[in-house]
């Protein structure tokens, strides 16, 4: 490609899915092409759509690299959450299909708010001031 | 009834000029689907004539009969599109 810039990624660091979502968000601004490259690695040929000076190239290097890490982080935050995000999910369903007692509900019972049993509705006057 | 008979070849591709000059491209199969391309194929066959092979490790699409007003631009349209694909159908 002419007037293209090249990247050379280990994929132990930015994993395949990190590549695919950084591409796309430069499919508008740059033409892009995967293939293998040395040792492994993932080679990214980068090309503006318009004609890009050698800086110019530098920048956008930079930008998708930037893009890539963002990526990357995104995909290893939702790796380690993902149990959490499915515990919740699923006992959220759970719940919404009845299949759960509702255990504040039962506390509510025991704790009814009309019923008062702290004295927490009792005016500070009528508790603790003079008596007339 | 003649003029139905002469326009039928021509359904569903541009009635444009034609470049004869043949255009091949390597796609590696650990970074692109048989399915991603195959979708791309499908969207660009108005601009030329598309030809798949599948190698061990790479698949290799021949451009015939390019179309003359996107020859210059349609291998890199054609990769972008093939990785938007890519990222779409996962």
């Amino acid at each position: 490609m002419t007037g293209s810039i090249k990247l050379l990624l280990d994929p132990k660091i930015y994993p395949l899915e990190a590549i695919y979502g950084a591409s796309y968000v430069f499919i508008d601004k740059a033409y892009l092409f995967l293939k293998s490259g040395p040792s492994g690695k993932i080679e990214v040929s980068l090309k503006g759509k318009k004609k890009l000076s050698k800086k110019q190239l530098r920048d956008l290097k930079g930008e998708f690299l930037n893009e890539l890490l963002n990526y990357t982080l995104r995909i290893n935050l939702a790796k380690y959450n993902k149990k959490i995000r499915e515990h919740i999910v699923s006992r959220a369903l759970f719940s919404a299909l009845g299949g759960e007692k509702n255990t504040e509900g039962d506390e509510g019972e025991k704790f009814n708010y009309e019923k008062d049993p702290f004295g927490i509705a009792i005016p500070w006057e009528e508790k603790y001031g003079k008596k007339k | 009834m003649k003029k139905i008979l002469l326009v039928l070849p021509f359904l569903g591709r541009k009635n444009t000029e034609r470049k004869n000059k043949d255009m091949t491209i390597k796609f590696d199969k650990k970074f692109y689907s048989l399915k991603a391309v195959k979708s791309a194929v499908k969207k660009y066959r108005n601009f030329a004539d598309f030809g798949l092979k599948q190698k061990k490790n790479r698949i290799e699409v021949n451009l015939k009969n390019i179309d003359k007003d996107v020859s210059n631009v349609i291998k890199d349209e054609f990769c972008n599109y093939v990785l938007y694909s890519m990222k779409i159908l996962s």
